[in-house]
C-alpha cells in the first residue's frame, strides 16, 4: 500500500513534469559533487598530486595535527567574537527598526541591504583605505595629535573580525528583525500593567521570546564565518587563518583534494550539529532560511 | 446625558474629567466625564469603534489623553508609568507570557514587587483556588483551554491585589455556555474581593447581568450611566433605545396647540397620531417615542389618542414568546411580544398598535443637546454671533464630529 503514492498515473504526469528540473538540478548540481567530496575524502594523493582511489582515514587523523588544530581554534574564535558583536550591533538596530515608522523602517532596511549590491570585495579594500597605515584613520589620529606612529590596524585578528561583522551583519539582523515584528506587543503591556519598568520587561519577556531569532542569527553568521576566506585573506593578510583559508588553500595550491574534502566535511558536520541544536531548541527550518 | 443618580454613598476612585482623545484627526473619546465608585461593578458598553478600549486604555496609562484629566484617588495620572499605578488589567487575548509556566505568569506581578519568596507561592496558591485552577501551576499557557487561560489572566491580575480591575472584552473569545458560567464567576469574584472592576464588553446582555452600573458609549460620547435597569427601562437617548434590547421608536412632533387636559403628549408621527408622556418640550422638536415590544399593545379597533394602523406581516415563535411584526402605513415595522399562552393575529389582519403611557420613554438623539444649544446663539446678518450666550463650545463642536 506504501507504493500508492508513488504509482504514475495520468494525474502524477504533469506533476513529475513539474518537479522533475528542480529536482535534476539539485541531484546534478548538489547531491552529485557533495557526494564526491564525501568519497574523495577517504582517498590519497599521487606523486603529482592525482587523487589515488583508494581507502584512508589518515585524512581525518590529520585533522588532529597541532597546526590543523590551532587553525580550527582561530577561525572558531573569530566566528565566536564575529557572532557576538553581530547581536550587540544587530538587536537595537532590529528594535528600532520595529519600532519606527514605516517610512525610517525603509529606509533603514535599504540602508542596510543597498551595500550588498555592490561586490564584496570591493568594500573589503575599502577598509583598508580606512585603516591601513597610510589610511585616513591613521592619518587623522596622528593630524590631531593622538599618536605619532601609524597603529596597525589591518592584518590583525580584530581586523578580521571587523571585516565579518561588516559582511554578515544583514543576515544577523534580519531573523532578529522578523521575531521582533511578530512579538505579540500586549505581552509587553502586559509586563508594564504588572509593574516591570522597561529594563525588567527586557529581561524576563522580550528577550526570551525573542531569543530564537537571535540564535537563527547566530547559525546564519556564524557557519558562513568559519568559511569566507577571502575576508581573512583582506582583512587578516594570511596572519589569521580560518577553516576557509585551510580549505581554499588544499585546492588551489597544496593541490591536496582529498584532504580538503575531509576539512569540507568537517565544516559541514559542525553547521549540521549547530542546525540541530537550533531545531532541538524549538527553532523552525524556515525562519533560518526564509527571511 | 451626563445625569448620575446621587452617589450611593461610596467614594469615587478614578474621576474622568472632559476628557478628549484624538488619534491624528480621529476624534476617539470626545468631552467624557465619569466617576468610577469604590467597590462597584462598571460596564462600559458601546458598539465597536466607540472608543471604550480607548478609554480602558487611558486608565491603564497605555494611551495618553488629549485633553482634560484623569484623576486616581484624586491624583492626576498624567505622569504615571502603567507600572507605578495600582491597577491591573486583563486583555481581551489574555497576554499570557508564553515561556513562563502558570505559577511564574501568576507571581509575575508580585516578583516586580520584590515580595518575598514565600508570601509569593502563598498568594499564588490561593488566588489559583480562587479561580479554581489548583494544580495546574506547572503547565504552560499553550497546555490550557480558553476558558482556563481567561482564569489565569484574571488570577496574573487579582494576586497584586489591585485597586482597579480593567476587564477588556475577556469574555469575547469564549463559547456562549463558558461565557455564562464566567459571568457569574467574575461577579461572583468582584463581591468577594471588594474590588472596583471597569469592564469593557460590547455585549448588551453581559453588561446588564453583571453590571452594578452601565456607561453607554457610542462614536466617542458617553450617552449615559446608570444601573443596567435604569438603561433598560429609562433610556436616555435614541441611540441607547435602540442599542439595548429591542425597542419600536416613533419619531414624532409635538401636534400644535396640544391641550395637556388629559396629562399626556399627543404627538404627530409619520404612521398616525400616539400618545406619549408629557414633558418639557420644545417648538417643533423632534422626539422619539420608545416602546418595548413587550409593552406594545393592538387592538382591533382604534384606540383613543392614537392612529397608528397597521396589517400583520408574520408570527414568529420563539419558545418563551411569540413575535408579531405588524407594518405600519408608513412602512415601518412594529415588534409586538406576546407570551406563549397568548393567540397572536393571524396573518393580514388590520389593527391599530397602542401602549399605555406610562410604559413609554421619550428619548432624544444626542445631537439634539447641539441643536438646542446652537438655537440660542443669536446671529447679526452677518452670520456672526452677537450674543455670546454661557455656552460650552467645545462640548458642542465635539458633539458635531461624527
Amino acid at each position: 500500500m506504501l507504493f500508492d503514492k508513488t504509482k504514475f498515473t495520468s494525474k502524477t504526469v504533469p506533476l513529475f513534469v513539474m518537479v522533475s528540473p528542480a529536482t535534476a538540478w539539485l541531484v546534478l548540481l548538489i547531491a552529485i559533487p557533495l557526494l564526491y567530496i564525501f568519497v574523495i575524502s577517504f582517498c590519497s594523493t599521487t606523486e603529482s598530486h592525482n587523487i589515488a582511489f583508494s581507502f584512508t582515514l589518515k585524512n581525518y587523523i590529520k585533522l588532529f595535527d597541532r597546526t590543523i588544530l590551532s587553525i580550527y581554534w582561530n577561525s572558531l574564535s573569530v566566528s565566536v567574537l564575529t557572532a557576538v558583536f553581530c547581536v550587540l550591533i544587530a538587536y537595537p538596530f532590529a528594535y528600532i527598526m520595529v519600532k519606527t515608522s514605516p517610512l525610517k523602517r525603509t529606509l533603514m532596511m535599504v540602508g542596510l541591504m543597498l551595500p550588498f549590491w555592490t561586490n564584496s570585495l570591493i568594500r573589503l579594500y575599502s577598509w583598508r583605505t580606512l585603516l591601513g597605515r597610510n589610511g585616513y584613520v591613521n592619518d587623522f589620529l596622528i593630524y590631531i595629535g593622538v599618536i605619532n606612529e601609524p597603529i596597525e590596524m589591518m592584518f590583525t585578528r580584530s581586523a578580521v573580525v571587523l571585516g565579518m561583522v561588516y559582511t554578515l551583519l544583514p543576515f544577523m539582523v534580519l531573523p532578529i528583525f522578523a521575531v521582533i515584528d511578530k512579538l505579540d506587543k500586549t505581552l509587553i503591556e502586559a509586563s508594564k500593567d504588572l509593574g516591570a519598568n522597561f529594563i525588567k520587561t527586557f529581561c524576563y519577556v522580550i528577550l526570551p521570546l525573542t531569543a530564537p531569532g537571535i540564535f537563527a542569527g547566530v547559525i546564519m553568521v556564524f557557519i558562513p564565518s568559519l568559511g569566507l576566506f577571502f575576508v581573512s585573506d583582506l582583512m587578516g593578510g594570511g596572519n589569521n587563518q580560518i577553516i576557509g583559508n585551510l580549505i581554499s588553500r588544499q585546492f588551489k595550491e597544496a593541490f591536496n583534494w582529498p584532504f580538503g574534502a575531509t576539512l569540507s566535511i568537517m565544516l559541514i558536520a559542525i553547521t549540521i550539529f549547530l542546525v540541530r541544536v537550533y531545531t532541538k531548541k524549538g527553532g523552525k527550518l524556515d525562519e533560518l532560511g526564509a527571511v | 446625558m451626563e445625569k448620575e443618580p446621587e452617589p450611593s454613598g461610596t467614594n469615587s476612585v478614578i474621576e474622568i474629567k472632559n476628557v478628549d482623545k484624538f488619534y491624528g484627526d480621529n476624534h476617539i473619546v470626545k468631552n467624557l466625564t465619569l466617576s468610577i465608585r469604590e467597590r462597584e461593578f462598571l460596564s462600559i458598553l458601546g458598539p465597536s469603534g466607540c472608543g471604550k478600549t480607548t478609554l480602558l486604555r487611558m486608565l491603564a496609562g497605555f494611551e495618553h489623553h488629549t485633553k482634560g484629566e484623569i484623576l486616581i484617588n484624586g491624583e492626576s495620572i498624567d505622569d504615571k508609568e502603567p507600572f507605578k499605578r495600582n491597577i491591573n488589567t486583563v486583555f481581551q487575548n489574555y497576554a499570557l507570557f508564553p515561556h513562563m509556566t502558570i505559577y511564574s505568569n501568576i507571581a509575575y506581578g508580585l516578583k516586580m514587587k520584590r515580595v518575598k519568596k514565600d508570601e509569593i507561592e502563598k498568594r499564588v496558591i490561593e488566588v489559583l483556588a480562587m479561580v479554581r485552577l489548583e494544580g495546574f501551576e506547572n503547565r504552560y499557557p499553550s497546555q490550557l483551554s480558553g476558558g482556563q487561560k481567561q482564569r489565569v489572566a484574571i488570577a496574573r491580575a487579582i494576586v497584586n491585589n489591585p485597586q482597579v480591575l480593567l476587564l477588556d472584552e475577556p469574555l469575547g473569545a469564549l463559547d456562549m455556555k463558558l461565557r455564562k458560567q464566567m459571568q457569574i464567576e467574575l461577579k461572583r469574584l468582584q463581591r468577594k474581593l471588594g474590588i472596583t472592576f471597569v469592564y469593557v464588553t460590547h455585549d448588551q446582555e453581559e453588561a446588564l447581568t453583571m453590571s452594578d452600573r452601565i456607561a453607554v458609549m457610542n462614536r466617542g460620547v458617553l450617552e449615559q450611566c446608570a444601573p443596567p435597569s435604569d438603561i433598560y427601562e429609562k433610556p436616555g437617548t435614541k441611540f441607547i433605545a435602540d442599542f439595548i434590547g429591542e425597542s419600536n421608536l416613533f419619531e414624532s412632533v409635538v401636534e400644535d396647540g396640544s391641550d395637556s387636559t388629559d396629562g399626556n403628549a399627543h404627538l404627530f408621527s409619520e404612521g398616525g397620531t400616539l400618545l406619549g408622556k408629557l414633558e418639557q418640550f420644545e417648538e417643533n422638536e423632534l422626539l422619539y417615542v420608545c416602546v418595548r415590544p413587550e409593552k406594545t399593545l393592538y387592538s382591533l379597533a382604534s384606540v383613543d389618542g392614537f392612529s397608528l394602523c397597521g396589517i400583520v406581516r408574520e408570527n414568529i415563535y420563539l419558545g418563551n414568546v411569540i413575535k408579531t411584526i405588524v407594518v405600519l402605513t408608513n412602512g415601518q415595522e412594529v415588534k409586538i411580544n406576546l407570551s406563549p399562552g397568548q393567540v397572536p393575529p393571524a396573518i393580514e389582519t388590520v389593527l391599530y398598535i397602542y401602549w399605555n403611557v406610562k410604559d413609554c420613554v421619550m428619548v432624544r438623539t444626542i445631537s439634539h443637546r447641539i441643536f438646542t444649544e446652537l438655537e440660542k446663539v443669536k446671529l447679526n446678518e452677518y452670520g456672526e454671533v452677537m450674543e455670546a450666550e454661557p455656552i460650552n463650545k467645545e462640548e458642542v463642536k465635539s458633539q458635531e464630529a461624527p
